[in-house]
């Protein structure tokens, strides 16, 4: 047990770089990897790559399917499907991102302070996270479109407090198993205050779970979008997003089974790659699971 | 006695953990009747060899050469069925830790009736069994225990149901991997005894795994001694410990404090076995000062834990149920004194350290440090004596933050509190690391990736970061082998003499203390039950737990 070898020193650049061969080290974490990251690019840079105007009707070359001009084919108004998915990625991207980011700050925050603070705040919050979790959740998606109407922002609220209360139960969980580790005692005997060993101490030994459920949830947001478009609850027509384009596709299927295929892989595909993002990634925080 | 066959024989056993080799060429024959020991520090292989016995070894590791048989049979290539055939009934295993071995939702009357899958007896002549399997540990009213889950007993009891399910089947063979480790002194005695009257009883043959030497010496009729995968020395346990012929039995034994009987200022260690400084009065007396008053003064003090009232008590109105943990407990600690606070596991002792940070609240009393009265003191007062006092935790390692680096750790004193801005933490890492000596490389590494004498290091160094006067340690030698024992044990003298250091040192191993400490103060369920100088403790004790646990700790001392 005496030769084994130190670590290389943690300066930042060479951590991310790190990351980064880490993260692509499997055929699969490579798939992945360039997956979520043409994500990113799409959705950033959707309005400047897109071959055609999204909303352009041109009712001559309708359900065409795939041709030179059109490489995923055009809709049941003419309008090109690929354009299409491209601006809906913006949507999709621009849905995971908030709604994630907002759950997951929210949950992680009152799960620390939950299993931190007295009992008595502790059942407070728990009966909250319950009481949202218990809610039907397409009954509260209605209502909530039925109340603000169907918007983007719609759909991140309704998915911030639906996902909310797993992320706090989870973080609640976690600490508690934390909170009376030796190591959280020797923080207390120093006299570090809370925040310090919430922050330094608490904090990097959770957040592995909770990127995991994370991950998992970017796929859950877009699904949920894409469910509520296809209710035409969500995006307003004509604004793209891939639930619209599914439902298109489903209405027309008959004339061309192209556009549920075109709507639906860069579901599938984000879904795997996110996931299994996750997990690549949980495994490389760990500094005891990294080889 | 009857005839005596072999029950175990391995031939130029090797046994290889990936490219490792962790036991090379192991010749080593059990015979019927026989208790063998199988002594070694942690990583010399043994517990692999020992494992290879029962067809446990993990998947990384393969058998790479030689025999193992077990009853005349070749255990190489059984398959899955054939072990699951052999183990349980013909061989059976007691493991190192009583608390995690039992499964928790289950009653021990159904765990020992379950475990009994090999017999086609009736439900009935299995709880029999298992009955007279508890009466044979001599487990305490056997017959409510069926009927206990594993919470409702105590560490020691549940070791007995652990043997009593690994001898029900009357196997040929009881491995016990350091079964009596992780047990208080006054019970290891019991368990070992216990250990010895039921091979007489059932006459198997026992493997009996550990590092502790003492144990092996009053248990064992054979011993191996194995280092780096390579058995160094085997045969009778009366020859090999009053006549070691290799020199690393011999330093092992050099080593062990219990065998050292004068009071020593410095221990020996493996790397040097012939260190041995004996105590030096003029010294220990000019390195206490006794005209200052005490450093830290615990008077009177009470704790009591409150179990919180849940909503159904708030609503019948039923009072809260107390433990009281430490009860009137007076003890003071000197400038520059070495105090042990000697107790079993539940007596109260850390509840008292943990105490003194506040870290637990106390009902009443006084804690004086450097005449501060911290149980009053206002957040200002407590943060500048955090500042002059400092704590090491029982856990090497699980005190350590598992994603800071140790650089970052022993440094965190100065950034906690603040004391000493514009200091170079990276040449006060350094500072720290070349005091308890670890070289600089160790200030990148992360607590999982040192053993337990480098993690314990590295908890000396942040105890000492910010030059403390007082320091509480809980265990500090526990978990240790004996060897990296010495190296702690020497660190801490060493530090004493040169930093006018007081320590308060809470154990329940009397060896190591015998050696260090000035007073010993001897905690019994929650009671301070007797104090004073240590040899005068050893030597005449008056109370009478303090008597059972100088038998139960220095039996090696003949």
């Amino acid at each position: 047990m005496t030769d084994i070898p130190a670590t290389n020193p943690p300066s930042r650049k060479k951590r991310i770089s790190r990351l980064f061969r880490d993260l692509c080290s499997s055929p699969l974490g490579a798939f992945s990897c360039f997956i979520v990251l043409s994500f990113f690019v799409v959705g950033i840079f959707a309005d400047f790559i897109t071959p055609y105007d999204p909303i352009k009707i041109d009712i001559r070359n309708k359900l065409t399917g795939p041709t030179r001009d059109h490489w995923l084919g055009t809709d049941q108004l003419g309008r090109d499907v690929l354009s299409r998915l491209i601006v809906g990625t913006k949507v999709a991207l621009y849905l995971a991102v908030t709604s994630v980011s907002i759950a997951l700050v929210i949950g992680t925050v009152l799960g620390m302070l939950a299993a931190f603070t007295n009992r008595w705040v502790d059942w407070a919050l728990l009966l909250v996270f319950d009481t949202v979790r218990s809610f039907p959740g397409i009954m509260f998606a209605l209502t909530v479109v039925a109340l603000f109407g169907p918007s983007v922002n719609s759909i991140v609220a309704i998915v911030v407090v639906s996902t909310f209360p797993s992320y706090a139960r989870l973080v609640r969980t976690q600490v508690m198993s934390l909170r009376n580790a030796e190591f959280i005692e020797a923080q207390r005997a120093m006299g570090a205050s809370l925040p310090r060993i919430l922050r330094l101490h608490i904090l990097p030994n959770v957040i592995g779970p909770v990127l995991i459920v994370a991950s998992m949830d970017v796929p859950l947001v877009i699904g949920v979008e894409a469910g509520l478009s296809f209710l035409g609850l969500g995006v307003r027509p004509p604004t793209p997003s891939w639930g619209a384009i599914l439902n298109d596709g489903f209405t027309f299927i008959r004339n061309t089974s192209w556009i549920v295929f075109a709507g639906g892989l860069p579901l599938i595909l984000t879904t795997v790659a996110f996931t299994s993002l996750g997990e690549r990634l949980r495994d490389i925080l760990d500094p005891k699971l990294r080889k | 006695m009857q005839t005596s066959y072999p029950v175990v024989q391995t031939q130029d056993l090797s046994i290889d953990f990936g490219a490792v080799r962790a036991v090379k060429n192991a010749n080593m024959v059990i015979n019927h009747g026989q208790i063998m020991g199988l002594v070694g520090e942690s990583g010399s292989g043994k517990s692999t060899l020992a494992n290879a016995i029962i067809g446990l070894l993990p998947h990384a590791a393969s058998i790479a050469g030689g025999t193992l048989s077990f009853d005349g049979r070749d255990l190489r290539g059984f398959s899955p069925e054939q072990w699951q055939a052999l183990r349980g009934r013909e061989v059976s295993y007691v493991s190192q830790d009583p608390m995690s071995a039992l499964n928790p939702s289950l009653r021990i009357g159904e765990q020992m009736v379950d475990i009994q899958h090999w017999s086609k007896g009736s439900l009935d002549a299995k709880l029999k069994r298992a009955l007279y399997a508890l009466e044979q540990v001599r487990m305490p009213n056997p017959d409510g225990r069926l009927n206990m889950y594993p919470h409702e007993l105590s560490g020691g009891q549940k070791q007995r149901v652990c043997i009593a399910m690994a001898i029900m089947a009357r196997p040929k063979l009881l491995i016990a991997d350091e079964a009596t480790t992780a047990l208080d002194a006054t019970l290891e005695v019991q368990i070992v005894k216990l250990l010895k009257e039921l091979q007489a009883d059932i006459g198997c043959a026992m493997l009996f795994v550990t590092h502790h030497l003492t144990v092996v010496e009053a248990l064992c009729d054979e011993v191996t001694v194995m280092y780096h995968g390579d058995i160094r020395e085997k045969g009778p346990v009366s020859d090999v410990f009053s006549n070691p012929t290799d020199d690393y039995t011999r330093s092992l034994l050099n080593c062990d404090p219990a065998r050292i009987p004068e009071k020593c200022r410095r221990l020996p260690v493996m790397s040097d076995p012939t260190l041995k400084r004996l105590a030096d009065p003029v010294l220990d007396k000019t390195r206490i000062d006794k005209t200052q008053d005490p450093i830290l003064s615990i008077n009177n003090l009470d704790v009591t834990f409150t179990k919180p009232r849940g909503m159904m008590d708030l609503l019948t109105g039923r009072a809260a149920r107390r433990v009281e943990a430490v009860k009137d407990a007076t003890l003071d600690v000197a400038t520059g004194e070495t105090v042990a606070l000697v107790g079993e596991s539940g007596s109260g002792k850390s509840t008292l350290a943990r105490a003194v940070f506040r870290l637990v609240a106390a009902q009443s009393g006084e804690i004086r440090f450097e005449n501060t009265d911290l149980l009053k003191a206002t957040p200002e007062a407590m943060r500048k004596a955090r500042n002059r006092m400092s704590m090491m935790m029982q856990d090497p390692i699980g005190s350590l933050s598992p994603r800071t680096t140790v650089g970052a750790a022993i440094v965190e004193p100065h950034l906690i509190s603040g004391a000493s801005p514009g200091l170079d933490l990276q040449q006060e890492a350094k500072r720290l690391l070349a005091l308890v000596g670890l070289t600089e490389d160790f200030a990148k590494r992360y607590p999982h990736e040192l053993s337990g004498g480098q993690a314990r290091r590295v908890g000396v160094a942040r105890a000492l970061a910010l030059n403390p006067r007082l320091v509480i340690a809980d265990e500090p030698t526990a978990g240790l082998d004996v060897s990296i024992q010495g190296e702690v044990f020497n660190l801490l003298a060493s530090l004493r003499e040169t930093m006018q250091l007081s320590i308060l040192i809470i154990t329940h191993n009397l060896h190591v203390v015998r050696h260090l400490a000035d007073r010993t103060a001897i905690m019994y369920q929650g009671q301070i039950v007797e104090s004073g100088n240590t040899e005068e403790i050893i030597r005449a004790p008056q109370h009478a737990y303090t008597k059972l646990l100088l038998a139960a700790n220095l039996q090696a001392q003949h």
